[in-house]
């Protein structure tokens, strides 16, 4: 199963970010592989509507839960369609290691 | 003659929160407001997500009018919380959520499940079974 972080950079230290549309990159996490993947946000520099971009690559990338702070209402209307799961993370004040390793305990 | 019932107004994300208390203020608890769940929406889309009535009005399965009504409703009752110094509940209302959310008591996280019945949802950060779940009924 692969998970998409929203990030606010690129280093595995870094926040997530509070918002999916508006992060920088995506850690794609593989709990198979146990391998992560930064992508740049697909939609950076685009304004206005950005979500139809971003769940095409992510799906195109076969990601099946999108970690964020927050989900616009359009990207949840698509990320629905694609039967991704969304996590809403309140606390934008953890990072994206620490998520990686609580993915990494439900294997065990 | 009885009123025709209300429709359903699809609300997407549940709040974050319980509610919100005022601080600073020692006087004693006061009687809460109770928010909606549909009109802290209203308030989100609006003015968080900056999208136009009409458009908002849309994206909840409802008329404009109605939205602006609803819209007006969450104004005043915040109005009247903040004025009053009263503690703010969101309670649920008329809301229809578009799909199902969970809540884990552990975490505080919240998420959405596609495609998993729900005896077999857990947390997928966690693996706790100590969920809420935030749905149409």
């Amino acid at each position: 199963m692969k998970t998409a972080i929203a990030a606010q950079n690129s280093s595995s230290e870094t926040l997530i970010d509070k918002h999916f549309g508006k992060c920088s990159y995506f850690h794609i996490y593989d709990d198979e592989s146990q391998t992560t993947e930064v992508i740049d946000n697909p939609a950076r520099g685009i304004k206005g509507c950005k979500g139809d971009v971003i769940v095409n690559e992510l799906i195109a990338k076969n990601v099946n839960a999108v970690i964020a702070g927050d989900f616009g209402t359009k990207v949840q209307q698509l990320l629905n369609q694609g039967q991704i799961q969304m996590i809403i993370h309140p606390d934008t004040r953890v990072s994206v290691s620490e998520i990686i390793e609580l993915l990494n305990h439900k294997n065990k | 003659m009885s009123p025709r019932p209300k429709n359903n107004r699809t609300v997407f994300d549940p709040p974050k929160f319980k509610g919100y208390k005022p601080f600073g203020y020692y006087a004693g608890e006061n009687e809460p407001v109770f928010l909606f769940f549909e009109e802290y929406a209203a308030l989100k889309l609006c003015d968080y997500e900056l999208m136009t009535q009409s458009q908002a009005s849309q994206v909840m399965n409802i008329s404009r009018p109605t939205f602006t009504r609803l819209y007006e409703s969450a104004r005043r009752k915040i109005a009247l919380a903040l004025a009053e110094a009263r503690p703010i509940e969101v309670e649920k209302g008329r809301a229809y959520f578009s799909n199902d959310w969970y809540n884990c008591r552990a975490c505080n996280i919240f998420f959405t499940a596609p495609g998993i019945e729900l005896s077999s949802v857990r947390c997928p950060l966690c693996q706790s079974k100590n969920l809420e779940e935030i749905t149409t009924n």
